[in-house]
This record gives structure tokens, sequence and C-alpha cells, in this order.
């Protein structure tokens, strides 16, 4: 239960006629966009509804539906119900949501720790104790010469 | 010209559909191999009031009737519908329909949209007429996908065009 239920009951109790107005903008579709759309998004929650709407019906068959339902369907978008009191009266009428496809995976990082020893001594900083240290003991350049290869503490 | 519907209009200019999807997701097919039709029974039942205290009797608001949609359905024409129509009568099935004043995909549409079951489905095959059935549609106690009473609606079509 979330805050739009609250709302829902919370304005399903309030004064109103008993016939409620339905708002739809109607759109005539033909059973083959329908099954083209269905095809384009199979897993969309309204496709199962609009399949067996024109199961065994000619491809040419004209439909009527509300604008949002098939639009939702053909771009995989979500469909709302929304509600709405209008001089005490039920106004209910559909609304494209956001889309329902999944967003692409992050790329996954990977950490050093576990890496082979050559890729972690190629990514070790110039100050790290493992560097070694100058043979002349001066502390101005800690990064080994250029040919010499550091070697890993033996642990 | 009239912003309501168009205007005035004869009943040929009307159209009447059938629900195929479901309540939040109707799919409206046209039933249009039909002749005359009405929307009968629309009455609001009442309670009469008398008393000493006044010499005018008055009414209370009591419940809504059950009404009917009363529809010549034409034999040999629109077996799709046909075919939904005789297996919804036989199975006792309700469905939700559509009367409205004019195309349900145009603006200014208005019509009344209820749930009923085919409460009388004749077969008349006169000699020197068109064979055709008096089909009676009775409004009907419906549930919606979720389990919910679905009432009747008044249906308006805007954002069309």
């Amino acid at each position: 239960m979330g805050v739009q239920d609250l709302v829902e009951r919370l304005e399903s109790n309030q004064p109103q006629g008993p016939v409620p107005i339905r708002k739809m903008a109607g759109v005539q579709v033909t059973a083959d966009e329908i099954r083209e759309a269905i095809a384009a998004n199979p897993n969309h929650p309204l496709a199962w509804v609009f399949g067996q709407a024109v199961e065994g019906q000619p491809g040419d068959t004209k439909l009527y539906c509300d604008r949002a339902d098939i639009l939702g369907l053909a771009t995989n978008r979500a469909v709302r119900s929304r509600r709405h009191m209008v001089d005490d009266e039920l106004h209910l009428s559909k609304e494209l949501g956001p889309s329902l496809a999944k967003p692409a995976a992050a790329p996954a990082t990977f950490s050093t720790q576990f890496a082979s020893p050559e890729a972690s001594a190629a990514e070790v900083p110039a100050h790290s104790p493992r560097t070694r240290r100058p043979k002349t003991g001066s502390v101005e350049s800690a990064e080994p010469d250029a040919g010499e290869q550091v070697e890993p503490p033996a642990n | 010209m009239s912003s309501f519907s168009g205007g005035p209009k004869v009943g040929q200019r009307m159209k009447l559909y059938r629900n195929s999807g479901t309540t939040d997701t109707p799919i409206w097919q046209e039933i249009s191999e039909i002749g005359d039709t009405t929307l009968d029974g629309m009455e609001l039942g009442t309670a009469e009031l008398k008393r000493r205290a006044s010499v005018w009797i008055k009414v209370l608001a009591a419940l809504f009737s059950a009404f009917n949609l009363n529809t010549r359905l034409v034999h040999g024409l629109g077996g799709t519908n046909f075919t939904a129509l005789r297996t919804d009568y036989f199975a006792r099935t309700a469905r939700e329909y559509a009367c409205c004043n004019g195309p349900i995909d145009a603006d200014g549409t208005e019509g009344f949209r209820f749930a009923a079951l085919l409460t009388q489905f004749p077969w008349d095959q006169p000699l020197e007429d068109v064979s055709g059935h008096d089909v009676v549609m009775t409004h009907a106690y419906y549930e919606d996908e979720e389990g919910d009473e679905v009432d009747p609606s008044w249906l308006v079509v805007e954002g069309s065009s």
C-alpha cells in the first residue's frame, strides 16, 4: 500500500454521482496493427489483452481503443489510470507513463587486489613502499631507473 | 454547428460497440449490422411521500431500474459479432457495451457504457421479410479483472483528433 492507494481511497469516498465519467481518446486500429505492436513488445502488460481481442480476427478488422493503451503497447511504456474529481463527478482517464525497458547495466569495475603480480606492479605509483629506493639514498627520485625491474617484497 | 455531438442526428448515424478487452483496457468492436436500437427502461424508482402536513405528494429518489438495450440484429451479416453475441447468450456471459451517439474515435462523441447479459435472443424467419433477432440486453452484475463491481458510466471521447 503506497501513497497512491491512499489517495485513491480518499478520492473514492468523496461525494460523487453514481455514474462516473470515463474520458477516452478513441483511436481506430486494425487487428494487424495490434498484432505488430504485440510482436514488438510481447512482454508488455497489455499484450495479452490485445492478443485475446484479435485472436481469430481477420487482419483488416477495425477495432477501437484508447490512444494511451495502444501507444503504451507500441512504445513499451506504462499505462496508468487517472482519477480526479470535477464538480463532485468522478472522471476516469488514461495516461502514458515511463518506459518499461530495462536500463542497460553499468560497466563493471575491477579491483587490483586480485590482479596478477605483473599487472599490480605496472600500476604501482612512484611513492609506493614497494618501489626500490635509489642506491645513492637520495629521496629526490624514487622512481626506478629505465630498464630496472622492481621486485615485489618477499612475504 | 453544435459542439454537442455535432448536433441532432438520426439513429442510423449512431453506434453500438461491444468490448472485447477488459474494463480497464477496453477494445471496442462496432456492432453495425443492426436496425432500430433503443436504450429502454432508464427509470428512476421513487418512493411517495404523503402526509397531512402538505397537500403535495412528493417523491424521494430510490433506485435506478434495470434497463435494457433492445436492438434488431440482422441474420446473415456481421458473422464475427453474431457469433460473439450468440456465444455470450448461450454461455450466459455478461459483457460491456457502449451505446454512443457517434463514432467512438471522434471528438465529442458521448455514450453510455454498461455491462449486460443477453436475456432474449429470438430468431424471426418471416416469409417476406429479412430474418433477424430482436435481441434484448439487460443491465447485469459485472466484475472487472480485479474483482471489483463495475457500474455503468458515461463515456466521453476527447483527444482523439
